[in-house]
């Protein structure tokens, strides 16, 4: 099954397997769910931008040599308190984040085009912390605080 | 179907997208950017981007924008705030004109 989402009162586990089309149809459910518990334009973007970019980062950096449907990335998204958490972790080998550089972002030239995905989650996300194994995977972890907060965090990932 | 339509109007390159909810994402930045480059190759030093019905954009439709701000004068017109924040917060305010 390429994509199977299991949706809970205030959270979503995913499980996204080699077929990149599936993250619009992920994006727009957690979109949805976003708009029906009232969370603000800007943040529900900010959030389904983390989500992509850590997604897509997670399914085409860390499988190298990998077969399509060894492809694997999953996705836990919850809110806790007045914050949504996100937790995207994929199993490849490739140790990709260890030799991520952060591009300038004026740069028009060739690599310019990409790695802006990082940038993107470490400004739109409150907390942002990437565990890297090379037997284990990469796991993102990201916190998007909901405004009218103290911005105190009760629960960690 | 086509997400992006050009029109030539007073002698100025348009692009409009053509969904009301409209997305550039992954799945259509390269189509995205060849109708760009359609405007460059018809000599028109400047690209106006009718960002009305722009509901998400990501980094691969980000990245086809910045790479042809190079070659031409990008303008981004009806930016919604929203959309504006995530070029702020990616430094790329002024590769473009917002209007």
């Amino acid at each position: 099954m390429p994509l199977k989402i299991i949706k809970e009162n205030n959270k979503f586990d995913i499980t996204i397997t080699k077929n990149l089309d599936d993250i619009r149809i992920l994006r727009n459910a957690i979109g949805t769910w976003l708009e029906e518990i009232k969370i603000n334009a800007f943040k529900i973007m900010s959030i389904k931008l983390c989500i992509e970019e850590a997604i897509y980062n997670g399914m085409l950096h860390p499988y190298k040599n990998a077969k399509p449907q060894e492809k694997v990335v999953h996705l836990i998204v919850k809110k806790v308190k007045n914050s949504i958490k996100m937790v995207v972790r994929d199993y490849g080998k490739e140790e990709w984040y260890k030799n991520y550089k952060i591009p300038d972002a004026l740069n028009t030239e060739g690599a310019g085009q990409s790695g802006r995905g990082l940038i993107i989650m470490k400004n739109l996300s409150d907390k942002i912390k990437i565990v890297n194994s090379k037997n284990y995977g990469t796991k993102v972890c990201m916190t998007v605080n909901l405004p009218n907060t103290n911005n105190t965090i009760q629960e960690g990932f | 179907m086509r997400n992006f339509r050009y029109k030539i109007k007073n002698n100025k390159f348009y692009i409009e997208l053509v969904s009301p909810r409209a997305e550039i994402d992954y799945r259509n930045a390269n189509e995205f950017a060849e109708v760009i480059k359609e405007g460059i190759e018809k000599n028109f030093d400047k690209v106006y981007i009718d960002f009305k019905n722009l509901e998400f954009i990501d980094s691969a439709g980000i990245g086809k924008l910045v790479t042809f701000s190079k070659r031409a004068k990008i303008i981004l017109l009806n930016v919604n705030e929203k959309i504006k924040k995530v070029f702020e917060i990616t430094r790329l305010c002024g590769l473009f004109d917002f209007k």
